[in-house]
């Protein structure tokens, strides 16, 4: 189904407003940002069942319980980690004595081969690494994006080759915007598009910005 | 007084073996039920949560002090449990029944009862079904309560990509339960 605008930012802005109304600490929503969603709220159907429906699911959620465990299992703990270190710890010493050292005629050779092989190692990572046209995998289960990278050649490219991959373009809308807002402290959302956030920030913040995202896309 | 953590690492580096004892005594609960969350099997969970300890003890020369030890231990404890579960994708999530001594049964109509642990396993079912990343931020953040800064700690992972992780597990949470919660 296709949502309008106004119903996107909206849902992006429900785990929020779900969390400062179910009491949690640390919700970062704004007065406006409540307005809004409660605002909404009451004229979207839609809207307010998905509101309901999560609400309901993360109010079960918490109350999940973990399993309770015997007072000596607890009471054992520590005894058992130190006769696990022990063991461990003999493992170690009796696979140690076993060891000798390597005459050093038989270490050059060895040398030689080892760095031969970080060289061909090196040169294999650069081949893979170093083309232009570079590879990543979003985490979670958003497809694979190819193309040139949206950090490398400004804002708008990554974009321009999202637009036919809605999931992995959703994906690192999310993250750009979030990212933005952990910067400059910003509104999170703004009609639901990056440019406009984008804008607000300066070079040095884009530069924050163009590292985080680096870091992320390459994990 | 209780010592620090800080002091505790400090005694221990200096070469009192009972401040590591302190140490895991201290946070052997949270480190166990971390792993559980993550992994659902008592052995599995004891296992890693036991490794998580031996590994600290190896090398707390290396911990940063500029960090929380729970971070840090929190932080050895979601690796090993990932290892785990990419290891393992279809392991077994059994084992409690032996060891729980006093259940979570607060119901007292057995039909309740039965309902309500239907439900917490097809809770449990759907938080499985998680990508494996946005599901131990879910869980940091529903049951330790960490903040997303300490998460993006735990997990080597920026803050935007914590809560997108942290809004993404939820939403599919919704759509996985959405005919199961009403």
């Amino acid at each position: 189904m296709l949502l309008n605008r106004g119903c996107k930012r909206i849902k992006r802005l429900l785990v929020d407003y779900l969390e400062n109304s179910l009491g949690e600490s640390h919700a970062k929503l704004k007065k406006e940002e409540v307005q809004l969603v409660k605002g909404h709220l009451l004229k979207c159907h839609e809207c307010l069942s998905y509101h309901d429906n999560l609400k309901e699911v993360l109010e079960k959620v918490r109350l999940l319980k973990d399993p309770e465990l015997p007072d000596s299992f607890w009471a054992n703990y520590v005894t058992n980690f130190r006769k696990r270190l022990e063991e461990e710890s003999t493992l170690e010493r009796n696979i140690l004595p076993e060891y000798r050292p390597i005459p050093w005629q038989l270490k050059l050779p060895r040398l030689a081969g080892s760095i031969a092989l970080f060289i061909l190692l090196i040169g294999i990572a650069f081949s893979i690494y170093l083309p232009k046209k570079m590879k990543y995998t979003l985490p979670g289960e958003t497809p694979d994006v190819e193309g040139y990278v949206w950090v490398h050649n400004g804002e708008g490219d990554l974009l321009d080759e999202l637009e036919e991959n809605p999931e992995a373009k959703e994906y690192l809308t999310m993250n750009i915007a979030y990212e933005i807002s952990s910067i400059s402290g910003d509104l999170p959302y703004e009609n639901g598009e990056i440019e406009p956030l984008l804008d607000k920030l300066s070079e040095e913040e884009k530069d924050v910005l163009r590292v985080n995202l680096l870091r992320e896309l390459r994990s | 007084m209780d010592k620090s953590d800080t002091e505790l690492i400090e005694s221990f580096l200096d070469g009192d073996e009972g401040s590591f004892n302190e140490i895991v005594e201290r946070h052997k609960k949270r480190i166990y039920y971390a792993a559980y969350r993550m992994v659902r099997n008592h052995e599995d969970a004891l296992d890693i949560s036991q490794e998580v300890f031996i590994r600290a003890y190896k090398s707390m020369g290396s911990f940063k002090r500029n960090s929380r030890l729970y971070t840090w231990l929190y932080r050895i404890t979601i690796n090993l449990c990932i290892n785990h579960i990419k290891k393992e994708p279809s392991y077994e999530r059994v084992g409690m029944d032996e060891v729980v001594l006093e259940s979570t049964d607060r119901w007292s109509n057995p039909r309740d009862s039965f309902e309500s642990s239907q439900l917490n396993g097809q809770i449990n079912q759907a938080v499985d079904r998680l990508p494996v990343q946005q599901k131990a931020v879910f869980m940091m953040r529903i049951f330790d309560d960490l903040r997303y800064k300490e998460i993006s700690h735990v997990m080597g992972i920026t803050v935007g990509a914590a809560k997108a992780n942290y809004f993404h597990a939820v939403n599919k949470l919704r759509e996985y339960l959405k005919d199961v919660v009403k």
